[in-house]
């Protein structure tokens, strides 16, 4: 399965430039978001990282030859999904880097800061949308569901923000500067692991009945 | 739990049939015992590529059986493919990594990777490790897939159109090869292709395809024996019962069609019968459109 | 061994490796126990069905020239002198049959015949 893995980050060689440049706009660009700034860059930049991968792949008929060599289709599955966190895991180095450089520098008000609330958040957020995207995207292909997920992107992001706000208004609080108990906590990861595990199932059960 | 044995087919298609919109393969069944060549020939659009895609199981047949090695190809997904080599006619593999990274992509999923022979095959057929695949002429991308294929000790190779598009030096090239493999008798090849001039050579057994149905499948022996192209003058066809022949072609002259020997001989008046080629029964066996194989 | 074959012509591969085996032997060409390629090898070699040179070394068996020896190979079966030359007798006799069958077509006599048979045996 790492060699699937593998695999996915050769196909990007030719990406990695513009994906770092998006990284540091986008580091700029949300600067003024505080903790959120973390959850926006990895959202995108990994919607970024999974699209390119896999329409490089449909454009080659990738699909067909993974259909022809002796690989189950789970481990397809699952391997696209542990992409999901290494590309987190890269773009997290990546922001940390950015962000030590320009307090380095002195320029730290241009970059939003790493905290462990944001790399939480940015999991969560992760594992939520692509558990999302996933089922479609097995369903039908990269390329006829990007589309749909990029407007899916967008609308979580924007609904999301605008609800945050919205709700910070009212209340006064900024729901996500509140720790929530370990009881709640806990509940929420409950939820995202069981939204993960169900997605995993559903893409696994559309891609067997895919042809090619 | 069913164990292969030596003497199963290796490829066996028993009343396979797969239904789309507008195209039906109908009742597919053939078997190419181990050691030898099946050429599996039709005009575009018979249904070739789709009954490699429903053996290979990238589309879901609507019914019948498919074994390789004595095994269902469902129930044996895996441990088949592990055994088999596949060459397409467009290139499946990802055009931006070079030819050593796609390699070492692959080379992870099969349990029996020949690392010393993937290496003699790239020497020999002069592909450059660190090229990109997309730069790679389409002879090239060829032999890159059949290097591949033929590096993981596979003991059947299907062959998808692969010398389509090819220029005549490299297609014999791939007949050399393809002979040499099955030199020690443990190893088939499935060959599809419309261009027939290339199984004339070297098939063993030939299985005939035409909107999608299996025509005939036999030994290339069998073929040559039993039909010729028969050709006379137009009394000669007057004194033929033309519900045997296939294919007619009436000219000014004559005429020409294809017909069991046994259908033509000994009626004098003159008749011609010729050896036919590959080409000469697929051409007969389409005309008209229906394509049938005369009544016995 | 040396074999050729023709694909314009109409008489089946297979026969056609037959009969320029069965000749080369006949005439001394391939020599008594002389190891011949393996059905593969020369289906290879000629660039042919592995089924045609397995019909034609089976019919070369059949009729007495080769013979295999399980595991070990294809060899050219022993031929008494007796045997060869009856062999060649033979073929002397067809040639013959032909030439009569011919003669007999276009209405030459017995006599003429043999006149013309002194004629080309002494030239």
């Amino acid at each position: 399965m790492l060699h699937l893995v593998k695999k996915d980050l050769l196909l990007q060689k030719k990406a990695l430039p513009i994906v770092a440049v998006s990284l540091l706009f986008f580091a700029v660009a949300f600067s003024g978001a505080g903790s959120v700034g973390l959850v926006i860059s990895t959202l995108a930049l990994g919607y970024m990282l999974v699209y390119d991968a896999g329409l490089r792949e449909d454009k080659s008929d990738g699909n067909k030859l993974l259909a022809c060599l002796p690989i189950r289709k789970s481990t397809v599955v699952l391997s696209k999904y542990v992409s999901v966190y290494l590309y987190a895991a890269l773009i997290l180095i990546g922001n940390a880097v950015v962000r030590l450089a320009a307090v380095g520098l002195g320029l730290e008000h241009y970059t939003f800061p790493i905290t462990l609330e944001g790399a939480v958040g940015a999991m969560a957020a992760l594992t939520v949308i692509f558990s999302i995207f996933f089922p479609l995207i097995f369903k039908l292909g990269f390329l006829k569901s990007r589309t749909i997920n990029m407007i899916v992107l967008f609308v979580v992001v924007f609904a999301g923000t605008w609800v945050l706000s919205a709700v910070a208004e009212r209340t006064g609080v900024n729901p996500l500067e509140i720790e929530p108990g370990p009881g709640v906590a806990f509940v929420m990861a409950a939820a995202v692991l069981a939204l993960l595990v169900g997605s995993y199932f559903l893409s696994l059960s559309f891609y067997r009945k895919r042809e090619f | 739990m069913k164990t292969t044995t030596m003497t199963d087919p290796v490829l066996e298609l028993v009343g396979v049939s797969k239904h789309y919109d507008g195209f039906s393969l109908r009742d597919v069944t053939f078997s190419l015992e181990r050691g030898y060549i099946m050429g599996f020939i039709g005009p575009n659009g018979a249904g070739k590529s789709t009954t490699i895609k429903l053996i290979l199981n990238l589309v879901k047949k609507s019914g019948g059986q498919i074994r390789l090695f004595g095994l269902d190809h469902i129930e044996h997904e895996l441990e088949i493919k592990d055994r088999i080599g596949f060459v397409n006619d467009d290139n499946l593999y990802y055009e931006d990594l070079t030819v050593r990274e796609m390699k070492n992509v692959v080379r992870g999923f099969y349990s029996k990777w020949d690392e010393g022979a993937f290496s003699r095959y790239l020497k020999d057929f002069n592909l450059p490790s660190d090229k990109p695949i997309k730069q790679l002429s389409k002879g090239m991308k060829m032999k890159f897939s059949l290097a591949i294929a033929l590096s993981h000790n596979a003991e059947l190779l299907i062959m998808d159109e692969p010398t389509s598009g090819l220029d005549p030096l490299v297609r014999n090239e791939l007949l050399d090869i393809l002979q040499t493999v099955i030199e020690d008798g443990d190893k088939s090849v499935f060959f599809s292709s419309h261009i027939t001039s290339d199984l004339d050579k070297i098939a063993d057994y030939i299985t005939f395809i035409h909107n999608g149905s299996v025509l005939l499948s036999m030994t290339k022996e069998e073929l040559l024996e039993e039909y010729c192209v028969a050709k006379g003058g137009r009394e000669a066809l007057a004194a033929l019962d033309r519900g045997k022949l296939i294919g007619v072609k009436e000219q000014a002259f004559g005429f020409e069609a294809l017909a069991r020997r046994e259908d033509v001989a000994g009626t004098g008046a003159g008749i011609v019968m010729e050896k036919p080629t590959l080409e000469d029964l697929m051409l007969y066996m389409t005309r008209g459109g229906t394509g049938h194989v005369a009544s016995r | 061994m040396k074999i050729v074959l023709s694909n314009a012509s109409d008489e089946p591969l297979y026969l056609q490796i037959v009969n320029q085996v069965k000749e080369q032997i006949l005439r001394g060409e391939l020599d008594e126990a002389e190891p011949l390629p393996s059905i593969r090898s020369l289906a290879k070699a000629l660039k042919i069905s592995v089924i045609t040179t397995k019909r034609a070394y089976d019919e070369l068996e059949k009729e007495g020239f080769i013979v295999t020896v399980g595991g070990k190979g294809t060899y050219v079966a022993p031929m008494n002198r007796e045997m060869m030359h009856e062999a060649r007798m033979r073929a002397v006799e067809e040639k013959m049959a032909e030439a009569v069958a011919e003669a007999k077509r276009i209405g030459l006599s017995l006599d003429h015949l043999k006149q013309m048979l002194d004629i080309i045996y002494e030239g």
